[in-house]
């Protein structure tokens, strides 16, 4: 497996946000507190590492084995909860914010545990998923980001009143997903 | 999380395309779309009784109980439709057990546990699993029938109908949504004018 490829499926072909559909919820809340989000990025980024590294260890070596790859869903949620418990401690610790908002936040994203679903389903080993999970997060992030300047600059056009807010930036999404269709040859 | 409480009351278009994100990807046909619906029905209402019960729980013990009741009732699910229907359950793939994820978002952004009495809580709680369902199906149906042209496998299309490949792929599914939630926020619009342009802002 190349991992240039990798992470250009990864990041972008397969990019969680635009073609899984996943992590759009929160989308409002990010760009609310922009100071935080330096944090909070970092932070997701790590989450979604670790998270991949210990689910997909937790999966090569006791699931499979056990023939019990339907609990999947239950012990990936476990692992991500524990994950991003730890992360939201030490997040606390460094910059004081707020503990419960900031873990609801992540752990109910879909983001995390639906690339620990993507990498266990196409059957990666532990560390190629981890580079999968980190590539993931970047390529999320990027996403996000792009929507985010993409709403700002929208605010001064004309959208149809119906189409304010979600509607337009699913739209918008959407759009995006036929761009990165484009280099879908390269994976 | 104060301003949150106009537009998340009871089951408003906003509410509900936030608890669909996850659920998009299931939507190419008809058949999957109506299966995930009820799938998320059923462990959005279970889980909300649940809680319910479980009122005195401080609110990030509620977090984790409300992920881990939803993860195990999708695991449920999982199992049910192996059985009994397996070529769906392949069919809906990764998304089946981001049903979870999915009530969570629904039953974390409604947050009208704490406040209110049990029986509007569960009247509200239906009606937004209700209105999942449909939105669901309305956007399985427009995918399935623009893009293979048939719906529940029946030919809708006229002959010789190309298929399109864009709605059958990612693109179609977030566009589908985002003209759905429009339509869905008209009624929002109409009723007061700068209702939608405060969506817009946040």
């Amino acid at each position: 497996m190349n991992y240039l490829i990798l992470a250009v499926d990864a990041a972008l072909i397969s990019n969680v946000a635009i073609s899984y559909f996943l992590g759009l919820s929160p989308l409002p809340e990010l760009w609310e507190k922009r100071k935080e989000n330096m944090f909070s990025a970092l932070a997701l980024i790590l989450v979604m590492t670790l998270s991949g590294l210990f689910c997909s260890l937790v999966w090569q070596n006791v699931l499979v084995p056990q023939g019990a790859e339907k609990l999947s869903t239950i012990v990936f949620a476990v692992i991500i909860l524990l994950v991003s418990f730890i992360i939201s401690l030490l997040l606390r610790k460094q910059t004081g914010a707020s503990l419960g908002q900031w873990f609801s936040r992540s752990a109910v994203s879909s983001v995390v545990l639906g690339v620990v679903l993507i990498t266990a389903q196409k059957g990666y080993g532990v560390l190629t998923s981890t580079f999968y999970a980190f590539f993931a997060a970047l390529g999320y992030l990027f996403v996000v980001t792009m929507l985010a300047a993409i709403e700002e600059r929208m605010e001064y056009n004309d959208v149809p009143g119906s189409f304010r807010g979600m509607p337009i930036l699913l739209v918008t999404a959407g759009l995006m997903a036929v761009a990165f269709h484009g280099i879908e040859v390269l994976g | 999380m104060s301003k949150n409480n106009g537009i998340f009351s009871g089951s408003s278009p906003l509410l509900l395309m936030l608890g669909l994100a996850p659920a998009l990807g299931s939507t190419a046909f008809a058949e999957t779309a109506l299966a995930m619906g009820i799938v998320t029905f059923i462990v959005l209402a279970v889980t909300g009784l649940a809680l319910l019960l479980l009122r005195a729980v401080p609110e990030t013990g509620k977090v984790v109980l409300t992920i881990l009741i939803a993860a195990a009732l999708t695991t449920v699910a999982d199992y049910v439709l192996t059985a009994k229907f397996a070529e769906l359950r392949d069919a809906m793939g990764i998304y089946l057990p981001l049903a979870a994820v999915s009530s969570v978002i629904l039953l974390r952004a409604g947050k009208s546990s704490e406040e209110s009495s049990a029986a509007s809580v569960f009247v509200r709680g239906t009606g937004t699993g209700i209105l999942f369902i449909i939105a669901l199906f309305a956007i399985g149906s427009v995918r399935e029938i623009l893009s293979v042209g048939t719906w529940f496998g029946l030919q809708v299309m006229p002959e010789g109908y190309e298929m399109n490949y864009a709605m059958m792929t990612a693109p179609g599914a977030l566009l589908a949504a985002g003209f759905l939630a429009a339509v869905l926020n008209v009624r929002a619009c109409r009723g007061t004018s700068d209702d939608g342009k405060k969506e817009g802002e946040s």
